[in-house]
């Protein structure tokens, strides 16, 4: 029972190590991938901001004014 | 004693996650750069009655971690109902280029050119989805910018070029204070006038004069276009001019609804002596 307790928090304290690493890699800095996300992520929110969803007669409306 | 043990490993866990809180970068992303942005539709070259819903977004976004800044240029299609990544995007002026993405495979690329109707862009182009070619036209959606980024874009320019942002002010009135001589405090204090003042006729004039240096921006474009709307003498029209012709030499048939304001400044272009 206690070796239980034991490992489980040694476990606990190997996660919280590795979740560290893995956000923001064994530099401290992002990976390409990850500056592709973030980046992504600001034009998907920035799309969300100005564009409004349409169907084809707005976009008709729009084009025939 | 096995208490004590217990809680030293629980306190060692609490410590570890501290730490990396506290030792967490702050990641910033921010849009700097506009390139297309719309709703519009893509028609098959080969069947004009297969076409589809596109909703595009394509810009350059600039990530501030600590002291360090990157700018990516990516962007983001729908297609139908489908969402693509859109990587090693080129944004130039009037015009994106990017390859389509679907996960870490190519599935194709886009080439869109600006062209304007009325007082709006229109991004006109080819698209290849899948090994089918299509046509692409999208209606640019203008982004209002907010008074704290017309500032921020001021606070660049006069980083950037103090001599020039003295002599802007100048050409239109008294300057707020000298970017040159008094430097950081100035450029800030330019910056929190313009943001109160955006209508302020210096800052407008420092807002088009960035903006003739970023014509790869849409909001830029759109800026300069609203001033030339209702003055097509003004020297920023030619620059701007020079971008649509450029795009309209490759489809000569454009310019037959082009608004007033870009043709009167394309025959200045095309014939400066007629013009004069």
């Amino acid at each position: 029972m206690k070796l239980a307790i034991v490992l489980v928090l040694v476990a606990l304290v190997a996660v919280a190590f590795i979740s560290g690493c893995v956000q923001e890699g064994p530099t401290g800095e992002l990976t390409e991938e990850q500056m592709d996300d973030i980046a992504s992520q600001a034009v998907e929110d920035e799309m969300g901001d100005i564009l409004e969803d349409v169907n084809l007669e707005d976009l008709e409306s729009e084009l025939l004014g | 004693m096995k208490k004590l043990f217990v809680l030293t490993i629980a306190l060692v866990f609490v410590a570890i996650l501290v730490v990396q809180q506290s030792g967490a970068q702050q990641v910033n992303a921010r849009i700097w750069t506009r390139g297309a942005f719309g709703n519009g539709i893509a028609i098959s070259q080969s069947d004009s009655m297969d076409f589809e819903l596109i909703r595009i977004g394509v810009a350059g976004v600039k990530i501030t971690m600590d002291e360090n800044e990157t700018i990516r240029k990516i962007g983001i299609l729908h297609f139908g109902e489908d969402k693509y990544r859109l990587r090693n995007a080129v944004i130039g002026n009037g015009s994106v280029t990017a390859d389509i993405y679907y996960n870490a495979s190519q599935v194709g690329s886009l080439a869109l050119d600006a062209y304007v109707k009325g007082d709006r862009e229109i991004w006109a182009g080819t698209l290849t989805l899948n090994g089918e070619n299509y046509n692409a036209y999208v209606i640019h959606a203008s982004k209002i910018l907010r008074p704290v980024e017309k500032a921020r874009r001021i606070h660049e320019y006069c980083k950037n070029n103090p001599l020039r942002c003295r002599a802007v002010m100048k050409a239109v009135g008294n300057i707020i204070c000298d970017p040159e001589a008094e430097n950081v405090t100035c450029r800030d204090k330019i910056k929190t006038f313009c943001e109160s003042n955006p209508d302020d006729r210096r800052c407008k004039a420092l807002r088009l004069a960035y903006c003739r240096t970023h014509l790869e921006d849409s909001t830029c474009r759109a800026e300069i276009r609203g001033v030339c709307e209702n003055n097509a003498t003004e020297n920023a029209c030619d620059v701007l001019g020079e971008v649509y012709n450029r795009n309209i030499e490759k489809n000569p048939q454009v310019v037959r609804k082009a608004p007033r304001w870009l043709i009167t400044v394309r025959n200045r272009i095309l014939s400066p002596q007629a013009a004069a």
